[in-house]
This record gives structure tokens, C-alpha cells and sequence, in this order.
């Protein structure tokens, strides 16, 4: 009776239980190294740079993530990563100010806050809005974090499987993702994931060691320094074509003043539950995909919660139940987000671009071996996104009057912070000038690019995964041809999604401008076409 | 993903939301791939630099490409990955001719007018900037952040000792502390 029991039960049950104290360690270890009074410190750093930067319309996640990458490089990995995902997260919670009280997202992931938070403001609800968003956009975190802790390290397992062909396919697919969302601008979008693949050439081959492009620099021989260019084509650039468009008597949007009702009532709670399933269900898918951020999750989400309420006619008039869906998927997706970036290696956002290119300067590779090597940081990862999200919760839900005079101070002082911000934060990189002349000359090169159309996100895509795809790709081709690809089933399928995103929107912006026209004939309106 | 939230915003804060119609929801009819193309030869032709910009750097990549000093100039050597490159962007120059500069531009595509004060303030801004960086290490950090800072804020427009003695001490104070006490960097 003994036998049977210790050569097949006891050691299945001694694997499952040694399985499971592994698995508590990691999640022991994850978190206790969070709980550091100077990591929470910087949590709470990260949370009010945050919440500014997501209160100012114009500054985006991306743009102070990028300047922040400048300053906490010098920091250790994990207080580095804390401060940056804590912006990352408070500025879901603070760009939703502005959404509400002047109608204008204070990032793009507050653009559907504005469909229903504006109106219930001028409604006399802006109080009311404000505090539901912060409820919805915790739930979103908190959904989103929990995800990423149980679906990390499986991902990231599945991953570990694949080859040459497949990396190259899977860089394929996070490219055409970021291009295939970049608003429509299909062509400008594969051209600027080119020119960013090309700027990653630049230095030495990945596989011969020649030199490329370097055109006699010397410090050009390591490659493109990808931080300044970052801060260049997120921050500077943004900042430029603001300062070439402002015109001296603009005059700056008033807030609406009248906060009304602050905190909601029991049956407002029981109202939004419904939305904010729906939201943080939406989120969670979209967040998953590559490239796809919170603005799209929230604008799906609003639209989803719609079909689902027994209150349409009230969507876009002051929903509560739409402006809760909105807010909720918008943060949910970071958890995806997130996932796919340190498990795949493949940003999830162009904020998680900024992010792989701080890990890698740090030594960090995100990618399938990262969880493998070091499972106990994805509970870093999420304990971070935990205490930011608490913090923001409790930062938004403090009446605060002050919030309201942060709208109506003057850009120009936003301006000159972030022009010396990305001088100072990018020489304190390498203590190099040269740095700095990049991050200028990069600037200059995402103005352009603004004034044109092209998106800057796949450009930074092609920077930090251009190695990545080169020499998967020749690794490939010297092994087994192209033909490799078609024996390759997961390849296949990345490369059929991929053109799916690339040949999809222009027949769904087809589908929209027809129904846009259709709409202003059955009004008897006229649909200008000049 | 939108870059730039200006662009997909409503920008007039007093426009009321439109309800949707049955069909085409808000979402969709917000969306600028739902709005016409503008068709005006002004803005089609502008697009042509956008073009010239993709075919030019294309263009200057296969002849630099020529250049590199290979030991394997083989068909999978060092070359191979730039030309498969440069190639497809002159493909996606000649594709941008035909769907923005034949068929028409996106209304958001279209940027806020530049203003001469505006090239002006940006020519004067790198002219400082650049300035600023050449004086790290030569004078002290504190005083020449505040000596930028003042003359950033005049140039665009702001007057008063709060703006042109307060504004810069802040700045220049936090900058300090953030990378010079604690950050170490050499400044």
C-alpha cells in the first residue's frame, strides 16, 4: 500500500507543493524588495510628477517618461522602473482633470473621458465625474495588475520556444501593430517604423561586426544613443511645434469652476459596476495587443458599455455609465501592456517603448528569458502598479480646489521646464555633449515629423527593435531561406495578423467617412468635401 | 495610438457632444478616418515633401550603403538589411504619391499654422539652449540655469519678478538638488 503511494502520489504532491513554495517565494521576494522605504519613496516621486504631468494638457505619459528616463538611469533598476511606471500610472489619474473640467484629454488616454465627462461638468457634476473616473481607473489597474501577475510567466514560457523565424515575425507584428493604430497614417506610419529600423543600423553589424553609417564619429561606433533620441522625438519636438503655433494673445481655456457633488451614493455605485466590467474586460483584451494603448481601449469601451446600457440616448450627454467604462478600460490596459513588454520584449505602448530602452540601458533585456531568469520581478512589476494605483486613488479623492488653478496656469512655463529638462536629463546620461546634440538634432527631426504626419512611436519602435529583427532575420535566411518562414506555423499567423492591421483600417476608414456622410444626409446637412 | 492629444481632441471646449446616430456610433463619427479628405492642390502638394523627405533618405542609404567596408560583402552581409531597407522606403515615397498627393490629405494631418514670432522664438530658443549646454562645466550650474531659464521666459512673453527672478531661482534650485545633490552628476 506504501508502494504505490511513494512512486506516484508523494512525488506528483512533493513537485506540486515544492511548485507552490517556489511560487510563494517569488511572490515573497517581488514584493518585499518593493516595500523599501526608498522605493516607496520614489513611488511616491513617480505618483506626483505623474499626476502633473497628466493634469497638463500637452504633456503626455510618453513625453515625461521619456524625460525622466534622463534622470533615473543613474538610479538602480527596480527605483528606476518604480518611477517611471508610477508616472506611467498616476498620469491615467490626473489627465482625466483637464478631460473633465475643460474638455480637453490631458493625455490621449482621456479622450473618451471626454464624451461624458465634460458634459456631466457643465452639467454640475465635475466633482461627481472626477471621483467616479478615479474609481473606474483604479478598478482598471487593479484588474489589469492582477492579470499580469498570473499571465506574465506562462507568456512568457510560450515565448521561450521560439526561434529566429519566429522573433523576426513576432517584431513584424509589434511594428504593424504601433502602424496600424497610428491614426489612419498607414504609409507615413511603415515609413517611420523604416527610418527608426535604419537608425538602429547605424554602428556595428550585429552579426559581422563592421562598421555602418558611422561617418567617421566616433561615438557613433556604439550605435544611435536611443535615450536622446527618445527625449527628442517625445519631448523636445512636441514642445517646438507648440512654441512655432502659439500665438501671443491665445488665450488659455477657462475651467469650469463649479465642482458640485464630490463623493458618489450607493446606488451611483451600484450603476457603475456594470460599466466597469465591461471596461476592464475591454481593456484587458486590448491592452493585450501590442502597440494598441489606452486611448483606443477607452473609445471601444465607451462603445461597448453603450451597446450593453439601457440608457444609450444618455452616451455623450453626461453618461456616468460612460464615462466609467472609458476610464476603467483606458487603465486596465496597462496590465497588457506591461505583460507583453517584458514577456515578449515587445512594447505594448510607447510609453513601454521609452521604458525597454531605460531596462536596457540598465542591462535589463526584456524578452521571454527576463520572467524565466527572474520571476519574482513581475511581482515587483505588479506591486509597483499596486501602491502607484492606491496612492493616485488617494491623491484623486482629496477635494482639491488647487487642481482647478493648475488649468489655468501659462504653457510657456511648461515649456522652458521641459526644454532644460531634456538638456540637463540627457547629458546626465553619458555626461556627454554629443548626447545633447543628438537629442537637439532629433527634435528637430520630430518636428518635422509632426508637421508631416508622421507618427514619432514607430520610429522609436524601429530603434529599439531594429537589432532584434536584423539579425533574426539574416539568422533565418542563412539557415533555411525564406522558405523557414512557411514551416514556421506561429510565424504565419504573426505575419497574418500583421497584415491584417495594415490592410484593416484603411477599409474601416472607408466604412467610417461613408457612414460620416450618411449621417450628414439624414440630418440634410451637407458633407463638405472641398 | 494617438501621439499628440491636440489631434483627436474636440478643440472648441464649448462645443456640445454630439449624440449618435443609429448605426454610426459617436466613437466612429469622431474618429478622424471619418472625416472627408480635403482635396485642395495646396495641401495635396504639400505632401510632396513628405515624399521627398522618404525617397531623398532612401535614396541616400542605398548610395551610402555602397560605402560600407564589409569583409563579407556576400548577398546576407552587412548591406543586405539597410537596402531591404532604403528600397522599401522609396517604394513607400511612390505609394505616398498616390494615396495623399493624388487622392487627397486628412483633415488631421493638416497642422496649426506656424506664426513668424513662433520661428523667430524657436530660433532664439536653440541659440540659447545650445549656449546653455556649452557653458556646463564652465560656469557654476546654478547660475546659468537661472541666467537660461530667465531669458527662455522672456522670450516667450512672460514679465513680472515672479515670472523673470522667481521662476528661475525654483528651477534652477530643484535642477541643483535633483542632479547635482542627488544624482551625482557632474554639472
Amino acid at each position: 500500500m506504501i508502494e504505490p503511494l511513494m512512486t506516484g502520489m508523494l512525488p506528483d504532491l512533493f513537485h506540486a507543493a515544492s511548485s507552490q513554495l517556489v511560487l510563494a517565494n517569488s511572490v515573497l521576494d517581488g514584493a518585499s524588495v518593493v516595500l523599501r522605504w526608498d522605493t516607496l519613496i520614489y513611488i511616491g516621486l513617480g505618483m506626483l510628477v505623474g499626476m502633473l504631468v497628466g493634469a497638463f494638457p500637452g504633456v503626455t505619459a510618453t513625453m515625461a517618461v521619456a524625460l525622466a528616463s534622463g534622470f533615473t538611469l543613474t538610479m538602480e533598476p527596480l527605483q528606476g522602473l518604480a518611477v517611471l511606471l508610477t508616472i506611467y500610472v498616476a498620469a491615467q489619474f490626473g489627465d482625466r482633470v483637464p478631460a473633465i473640467l475643460i474638455n480637453t484629454p490631458g493625455t490621449p488616454s482621456s479622450i473618451s473621458t471626454t464624451f461624458d465627462g465634460y458634459p456631466m461638468a457643465k452639467n454640475g457634476q465635475a466633482g461627481l465625474a472626477m471621483t467616479v473616473s478615479a474609481f473606474g481607473s483604479a478598478f482598471g489597474m487593479v484588474f489589469g495588475t492582477i492579470l499580469l501577475a498570473l499571465f506574465a510567466i506562462p507568456i512568457a514560457g510560450l515565448a521561450r520556444e521560439f526561434g529566429p523565424p519566429e522573433l523576426f515575425a513576432l517584431v513584424v507584428f509589434g511594428l504593424t501593430m504601433m502602424i496600424g493604430v497610428s491614426s489612419g497614417r498607414i504609409t507615413k506610419g511603415l515609413i517611420a517604423g523604416m527610418f527608426g529600423l535604419f537608425l538602429a543600423t547605424v554602428g556595428r553589424d550585429p552579426i559581422t561586426g563592421d562598421q555602418r553609417f558611422t561617418l567617421g564619429i566616433l561615438e557613433l561606433n556604439g550605435g544611435v544613443p536611443f535615450i536622446p533620441v527618445i527625449i527628442g522625438l517625445f519631448g523636445l519636438a512636441e514642445v517646438l511645434n507648440q512654441m512655432i503655433t502659439h500665438r501671443r494673445n491665445e488665450k488659455q481655456i477657462k475651467p469650469i469652476q463649479q465642482l458640485g457633488r464630490w463623493f458618489p451614493d450607493g446606488a451611483t455605485f451600484r450603476r457603475i459596476l456594470k460599466p466597469m466590467g465591461v471596461g476592464a474586460g475591454t481593456g484587458s483584451v486590448v491592452g493585450l495587443v501590442p502597440a494598441v494603448g489606452g486611448d483606443i481601449a477607452g473609445i471601444i469601451a465607451w462603445d461597448n458599455a453603450k451597446r450593453v446600457s439601457k440608457n444609450k440616448h444618455e452616451f455623450g450627454k453626461g453618461s456616468i455609465e460612460g464615462l466609467t467604462a472609458g476610464d476603467t478600460s483606458s487603465t486596465a490596459t496597462i496590465g497588457g501592456s506591461v505583460t507583453t513588454t517584458m514577456a515578449l520584449g515587445i512594447p505594448g505602448d510607447s510609453v513601454m517603448a521609452v521604458l525597454i530602452g531605460s531596462m536596457m540601458i540598465w542591462g535589463i533585456q526584456p524578452g521571454p528569458a527576463l520572467f524565466a531568469n527572474d520571476p519574482s520581478l513581475v511581482y515587483s512589476l505588479a506591486m509597483i502598479l499596486l501602491i502607484a494605483t492606491v496612492l493616485s486613488l488617494a491623491v484623486s479623492l482629496v477635494r482639491m480646489k488647487s487642481m482647478v488653478k493648475l488649468l489655468e496656469l501659462k504653457n510657456q512655463y511648461l515649456w522652458v521646464i521641459i526644454l532644460v529638462f531634456c538638456i540637463v536629463g540627457t547629458f546626465s546620461i553619458n555626461n556627454s555633449v554629443f548626447d545633447v546634440m543628438v537629442m537637439l538634432i532629433m527634435g528637430l527631426v520630430g518636428l518635422f515629423m509632426l508637421r508631416f504626419g508622421f507618427p514619432p512611436g514607430p520610429a522609436v519602435l524601429g530603434l529599439i527593435l531594429g537589432p532584434l529583427a536584423e539579425s533574426n532575420l539574416r539568422r533565418t535566411l542563412i539557415g533555411g531561406g525564406w522558405e523557414a518562414f512557411l514551416g514556421s506555423p506561429i510565424a504565419l499567423v504573426l505575419f497574418a495578423i500583421s497584415a491584417a492591421a495594415l490592410i484593416l483600417p484603411p477599409l474601416r476608414a472607408m466604412r467610417a467617412r461613408r457612414k460620416a456622410a450618411m449621417a450628414g444626409k439624414d440630418e440634410g446637412m451637407s458633407v463638405l468635401i472641398p | 495610438m494617438t501621439d499628440s492629444p491636440r489631434e483627436s481632441v474636440v478643440r472648441d471646449a464649448d462645443a456640445d457632444v454630439a449624440p449618435s446616430e443609429e448605426g454610426a456610433t459617436l466613437a466612429e463619427l469622431r474618429h478622424p478616418e471619418a472625416e472627408p479628405l480635403l482635396k485642395n492642390l495646396p495641401y495635396r502638394l504639400r505632401e510632396l515633401i513628405p515624399v521627398a523627405a522618404a525617397v531623398g533618405v532612401g535614396i541616400w542609404v542605398l548610395v551610402m550603403t555602397g560605402n560600407i567596408q564589409a569583409h563579407n560583402r556576400g548577398e546576407l552581409g552587412p548591406q543586405f538589411w539597410p537596402t531591404m531597407l532604403a528600397t522599401a522606403m522609396i517604394v513607400m515615397g511612390g505609394l505616398l504619391i498616390l494615396t495623399n498627393v493624388m487622392r487627397g490629405v486628412r483633415p488631421a494631418d493638416i497642422p496649426d499654422h506656424m506664426t513668424w514670432w513662433g520661428i523667430s522664438r524657436l530660433l532664439i530658443s536653440g541659440a540659447v539652449l545650445v549656449g546653455y549646454v556649452l557653458l556646463f562645466n564652465v560656469l557654476q550650474f546654478w547660475l546659468i540655469t537661472i541666467a537660461a531659464t530667465a531669458l527662455l521666459v522672456a522670450l516667450y512673453g512672460l514679465r513680472g519678478w515672479r515670472a523673470l527672478v522667481v521662476f528661475p531661482i525654483i528651477i534652477g534650485a530643484v535642477l541643483h538638488l535633483l542632479f547635482i545633490t542627488f544624482l551625482g552628476v557632474p554639472l
